[in-house]
């Protein structure tokens, strides 16, 4: 049986990640019936591997970011065979920020308007302008810490935050870029470098990918999700939903779900909207799983554009090895300062718009062997040799490639491959464009110069790092013309007007940075959209 | 696992062996299955069954190479062969081979002698945390000195 508190809402949210805890916030706020559908559990945020002896160990097992390798029933398997690219993403209440590193770049805004600049790809239908106030918002929330002042961006309201320190390694990388004239920046990071609202400031344990045991590092589990519940906002975990319904009219009706803990035993809940925040591989794997009559494409996708599209951000790594050791696991592992000095067009190179480089650090011994961005340490005789020459030695810069939106790049089902309650898993079809493999060489290029200049007496390149599919857009972008778009500049699907997206399948483009304060920003978006436009619904 | 503990228990020389040559001696300390890092491995195994199916098949496509069979077995071999039969190895069970060095890695760099030797103090890495340099504002004097450059298309 159905809680009866938990039916008919007026919306009903599908993933409780980056976007899903945002809108709920958001409508919950507003005074609406919001209950969120979650297949993974409440984690608690004692229960991370840091404090545990063999905390290397489990991340690279339990705590994974690859869903293939984690294979947690929570877990739905990715047919990634034909993709040069792994997706990443993790399931539990805040989702992937559960493992992200927290960095918190904004997108540019001529990242809105690459067509009209660059002529590739598309516009897409808002501008920077349009997403400011909820970058600022939702900067508020998750807890920024970072100055103003960024050459390469927009002036921006003051951070909640000083910076996160840069350290020593840091530091020896920011004289670096300002002995080649080049711009860096210390990153935004939604990593707590004082106490904030309630939370604890960060220790530089390092290893934010596995969670936060101090809630130093936001995460939606931390942030929106308790204000939301204050609202009334109801979340259910484990359960997995495996298809949205649609009435006669082809409108979305409410959604099928299993049981995860209770034999995958299967429900119904109606709902008077839909919001899907299940990420761009998961959120088209929902729709197309949702065909039926009056969608036989799947649903929302009359244009045959849902799951086309793909864009992961390409990574290119290199890593460069110190004379001496300064400790180089100390500090958060993930972005302590960028550069984007190589982020716009610029006609004199051989491939349109750029890049973001990112300074990121080293980890505890194990994680060194293994090979951290870079191939393992070698066995038999040179081991101990080289594992000395990087323990506590490797710096890296980690760049992320702006990736282009190619039809062929895609999210289809594989009908033959199922998740834990037996329903089809995504496929992917994944190539690099040429115009990613040129900015690659470029990077390569450029970072090993850096590397260079900072004192690094030997750089270990991986051009394309296949597991490093941390950002998955694109799959239903938005847009003004139904025959060109999934949804509309709001993320209402085109074909059903019960039916919103929020999370980095909307995106039209991907830019050169990392993605979630632009999702949560549209969520928010969405939801201050929607708060206004169904006022009668409420409670 | 019956079947897994049996099928360890049997190959003991073998493995230890292996260990040996992927992390050989070095100081005062023993290469890693010289070591007793064995028992670790088969705790690690039991956990995630996917490295004892590697290892399974990374000795069993050693057991049927045929100099290892000539000599009675790969324990049997000069240091030199064995260490071509491992590079024949990872060459043509590069995914099983990548999981056995991971896993022997792993156990090896968890031991306390080991820690100590490379200066590593630390069973984990909370709650203490670590120190870092405090934020300082005067590394950004030279950057400030950059004009803005990034575009503004709707203007």
């Amino acid at each position: 049986m159905v809680d009866k508190s938990i039916t008919n809402p007026d919306f009903l949210v599908v993933g409780s990640g980056a976007s899903g805890a945002a809108i709920s916030w958001r409508l919950g706020k507003a005074g609406f019936k919001v209950v969120c559908l979650e297949q993974g559990p409440q984690i608690d945020i004692e229960s991370y591997p840091h404090t545990q002896k063999d905390w290397e160990i489990k991340a690279q097992h339990e705590w994974n970011n690859n869903p293939n390798i984690r294979s947690l029933t929570e877990d739905y398997p990715v047919n990634d065979l034909d993709s040069e690219i792994s997706p990443l993403m993790f399931n539990a209440v805040g989702g992937s920020t559960i493992h992200w590193t927290a960095h918190a770049p904004r997108f540019h805004p001529s990242d809105f308007r690459v067509k009209s600049l660059d002529g590739v790809a598309d516009d897409w239908p808002i501008s920077y302008k349009d997403l400011e106030p909820y970058y600022d918002l939702n900067d508020e929330i998750m807890g920024c810490s970072g100055i103003n002042g960024d050459p390469a961006n927009p002036i921006r309201k003051k951070r909640p935050m000083p910076p996160i320190p840069l350290g020593e390694d840091g530091v020896l990388i920011a004289k670096a870029f300002d002995k080649l004239g080049w711009h860096w920046w210390p990153s935004d990071n939604y990593i707590n470098s004082t106490k904030y609202n309630g939370r604890d400031s960060c220790n530089y344990c390092g290893a934010v990918h596995l969670g936060c045991p101090k809630g130093a590092k936001a995460s939606t589990d931390i942030t929106y999700w308790p204000e939301a519940k204050k609202f009334g906002v109801k979340l259910i975990t484990h359960c997995r939903v495996t298809k949205i319904t649609t009435s006669k009219e082809g409108k979305a009706s409410g959604v099928n779900y299993k049981d995860i803990r209770n034999n995958g035993k299967e429900h119904h809940i109606s709902s008077k909207n839909i919001i899907l925040a299940c990420n761009g591989i998961g959120t088209p794997r929902l729709m197309l799983n949702s065909k039926s009559e009056k969608h036989p494409q799947g649903l929302g996708n009359s244009s045959g554009l849902l799951g086309k599209n793909l864009m992961f951000h390409p990574y290119t790594m290199l890593v460069g090895l110190l004379p001496k050791n300064i400790e180089t696991y100390k500090g958060p592992i993930g972005n302590s300062l960028m550069s984007q000095e190589f982020y716009e067009t610029d006609p004199k190179r051989d491939f349109v718009r750029g890049y973001t480089f990112q300074f990121n650090r080293s980890s505890g011994p194990i994680t060194s062997a293994i090979g951290l961005a870079s191939r393992p340490v070698a066995w038999g005789e040179n081991h101990h040799k080289e594992f000395e020459s990087r323990f506590g030695k490797a710096i890296f810069l980690a760049t992320i490639i702006e990736d282009l939106p190619e039809r062929h790049n895609s999210v289809k089902i594989d009908k033959k491959l199922k998740d834990s309650s037996g329903i089809p898993s995504p496929k992917i079809n994944y190539s690099l464009s040429d115009n990613s493999k040129k900015m690659i060489q470029h990077a390569i290029q450029t970072g090993t110069t850096l590397l260079k200049t900072a004192g690094a007496t030997e750089i270990l390149t991986t051009p394309v790092s296949k597991s490093a599919g941390w950002h998955l857009m694109g799959t239903a972008r938005m847009g003004d013309d139904p025959k060109n778009s999934v949804t509309d500049k709001w993320g209402r699907c085109h074909d059903i007007e019960n039916l919103f997206i929020v999370d980095g399948s909307l995106f039209v483009t991907s830019s050169g940075v990392n993605p979630t304060p632009t999702i949560q920003a549209l969520a928010l978006r969405t939801g201050d959209y929607i708060a206004k436009q169904f006022r009668s619904l409420k409670k | 696992m019956i079947e897994e503990k049996q099928f360890l228990e049997n190959k003991h020389p073998i493995l230890i062996k292996i260990m040996d040559l992927i992390v050989p001696a070095i100081d005062d300390l023993p290469g890693a299955g010289s070591m007793g890092l064995l028992n670790e491995l088969k705790i690690l195994c039991k956990k995630y069954p996917k490295i004892y199916f590697s290892i399974r098949r990374i000795i069993n496509s050693i057991e049927i190479d045929p100099i290892s069979r000539a000599n009675g077995s790969f324990i049997f071999l000069d240091i030199d062969r064995q260490i071509e039969t491992l590079k024949i190895i990872e060459l043509n069970l590069s995914d099983d081979f990548s999981i056995l060095i991971n896993a022997i890695y792993s156990v090896y760099y968890m031991n306390k002698d080991v820690k100590k030797r490379i200066n590593w103090k630390y069973n984990s890495i909370q709650p203490q945390g670590f120190e870092i340099l405090p934020w300082d504002e005067s590394i950004l004097v030279e950057i400030k000195k950059i004009k803005p450059f990034w575009k503004n298309p709707d203007n």
